[in-house]
């Protein structure tokens, strides 16, 4: 049920048809209470696993409770426990090994259960919203089934928008036959494209330990590096796809994850395309803060810009070492925070070198942008490989190619990623500018028919005839 | 202070800020202005937030789509 299976699709289209007996907005949160606890309780069958989860919902309601009563003062208290309760939770390493829980517990969903509640704690010790959150819909807000395994992380005002109210977003055939088609498109993601990406790049791994011609290990190397964002783009995005389809049946509307990620023509621009949420979470409470703050103190033109190469570094070093809890996430932090703030130096230089008019004209050259593309993938999956690989696997990688070696390896990858990218977005552009007199082709309902039929099919083909379990969502683990 | 008033300052703010002549509408957005990146965004509320003698909380900040939230909120404050 963790998964982007059928059991899965089929769970979120019941509830959504129970959901839609009456827009009664006690009927429909009644609905999704059950059908969260359902969903858990098939994830894990021992309640004594889930009393940790428990634990950390009761803390993170009862310092909502402080803040809301004017104890404002507690809020940077309140912030502090859960984060140490998540850390703590999660196990991270640099915590003593001694002070963790010595029994098996449920922990799938803490992540995106403690972005929520820091968010909550953050709005309501700022003082701003004065509003009172009730038990039973801080419950409906960090147990929702759809956002529960992977997020997208929904605003709690957007939550109770669609969900508190007994005239929530409308539903059409339209719209249900859009949303029918995203949970093809979803399925077919995870279940026939991520698992072919996973294989070719788990047999270029295990072909980087065998003794090999070099023209074939350095083949192989591309795969190792090259597959891996392509496989976690349709795990990722695949299973979102899924949640926001039956989110939409059920009168819900979450926000969008990905939009178009490996068009970014920068690593700035990649991350408010990929994962969206979760930068967009970063971006409100930690850099635009710290920020603030820096600039509240040091009023200065000239340094200013540093200060905002400084807040994306310290704000994507948090957003990599967020992924896991071992120490080589804290190398996926380091590369991650230093992609971003070498993008924003960049910048800054050119601007200062060139006038901010030429650095535009520049940043519109489509030949620049197709570098920057290229570039931006292949260091997205540079630093991707302290994201999937273990530290043996790591060191192993490494040993088998001489440095020089592995930077023909990277900037192989970057020609090839610049030049097939580019010939995606001239495709794309080429076939969206066919159009009939409503509107492009490929969007037409016909064209969704069409290719929603074709990538359902095939979904079924291939999972039927490898007769696989659909493979397990990455973010889940996180 | 009254609405006009507050568009009035705030059209010598952005010019100021992005240094450019800038309409400054209800409507107006990041996406409309070359330059308004996060780091010029922060600027630009520092900038008001000096200018009207009022602060911005982070929810507030973050939940900022277009010039004409902006202006409700300098209204609610100055």
């Amino acid at each position: 049920m963790d998964t982007a299976s059928f059991q899965f699709v089929f769970f979120g289209l019941a509830v959504a048809v129970l959901s839609n007996f009456s827009r009664s907005r006690v009927w429909r949160s009644v609905v999704l209470f059950v059908a969260s606890l359902v969903f858990i309780g098939l994830l894990t069958h021992d309640p004594v696993s889930l009393l940790p989860l428990a634990g950390f919902l009761l803390l993170g309601y009862g310092c909502l409770m402080a803040l809301e009563h004017g104890w404002a003062r507690l809020m940077v208290w309140s912030i502090l426990a859960i984060v140490f309760a998540y850390v703590w939770l999660k196990k991270y390493t640099f915590l003593p090994e001694q002070s963790f829980l010595h029994f098996p517990y449920f922990t799938l969903g803490l992540s995106y259960i403690f972005f929520r509640v820091l968010h909550l704690l953050i709005e309501s010790g700022d003082g701003v919203e004065k509003r009172h959150v009730g038990f039973g819909v801080y419950l409906l807000y960090t147990l929702n089934f759809t956002t529960f395994v992977s997020g997208p992380i929904q605003r709690y005002d957007d939550f109770v928008r669609d969900q508190l109210t007994n005239e929530p977003p409308p539903l059409n055939a339209a719209i249900v036959g859009l949303q029918l088609e995203r949970l093809v498109r979803g399925f077919f993601k995870v279940n026939v494209l991520a698992m072919f990406l996973q294989a070719y790049q788990q047999d270029a791994i295990l072909q980087m330990g065998e003794m090999m011609p070099l023209n074939l290990k350095l083949y192989a190397a591309a795969r190792l590096f090259a597959l891996y964002p392509l496989f976690l783009y349709c795990n990722f995005s695949g299973y979102i796809d899924l949640v926001i389809a039956i989110a939409r049946l059920m009168r819900i509307t979450l926000p969008e994850n990905f939009n178009r990620s490996f068009s970014a023509a920068c690593v700035i621009d990649f991350w408010s395309q990929w994962h969206m949420t979760l930068s967009s979470w970063f971006k409100s409470y930690v850099y635009n803060p710290l920020l603030l703050a820096l600039m509240r103190r040091i009023s200065s033109l000239t340094i200013e810009p540093f200060l905002g190469v400084f807040c994306f570094f310290v704000t994507f070093f948090l957003v990599g070492i967020w992924h896991g809890r071992t120490s080589q996430f804290v190398i996926y932090g380091l590369l991650t925070g230093l992609g971003v703030s070498v993008n924003k130096l960049w910048q800054v230089a050119l601007t200062q070198a060139m006038g901010r008019k030429s650095y535009k004209n520049l940043a519109k050259n489509p030949a620049y942008r197709a570098f920057g593309r290229g570039l931006n993938f292949s260091w997205f999956a540079f630093t991707l490989i302290w994201f999937w690989g273990d530290s043996k696997e790591i060191h192993g990688i490494f040993a088998a190619l001489s440095p020089a070696l592995w930077l023909g390896v990277w900037a192989a990858i970057w020609l090839s990623a610049t030049i097939l990218l580019a010939l995606w977005e001239i495709t794309r552009a080429a076939l969206l500018s066919l159009k009939t007199s409503d509107g492009p082709m490929l969007t037409s309902r016909y064209a969704r028919v069409v290719y929603a039929s074709a990538l359902g099919l095939a979904a079924l083909f291939f999972t039927a005839l490898l007769s696989q379990p659909a493979p397990g969502i990455v973010y889940k683990a996180f | 202070m009254d609405e006009q008033q507050i568009y009035a300052r705030l059209t010598e703010i952005f010019s100021d800020v992005f240094d450019d002549d800038i309409q400054v509408n209800p409507e107006l957005s990041a996406k409309d202005v070359d330059g308004w990146d996060s780091l010029s965004h922060i600027r630009l509320i520092l900038t008001i937030e000096r200018a009207f003698k009022i602060k911005f909380s982070t929810s507030e900040i973050g939940k900022l789509e277009n010039v004409g939230q902006l202006v409700a909120l300098i209204k609610a404050r100055a």
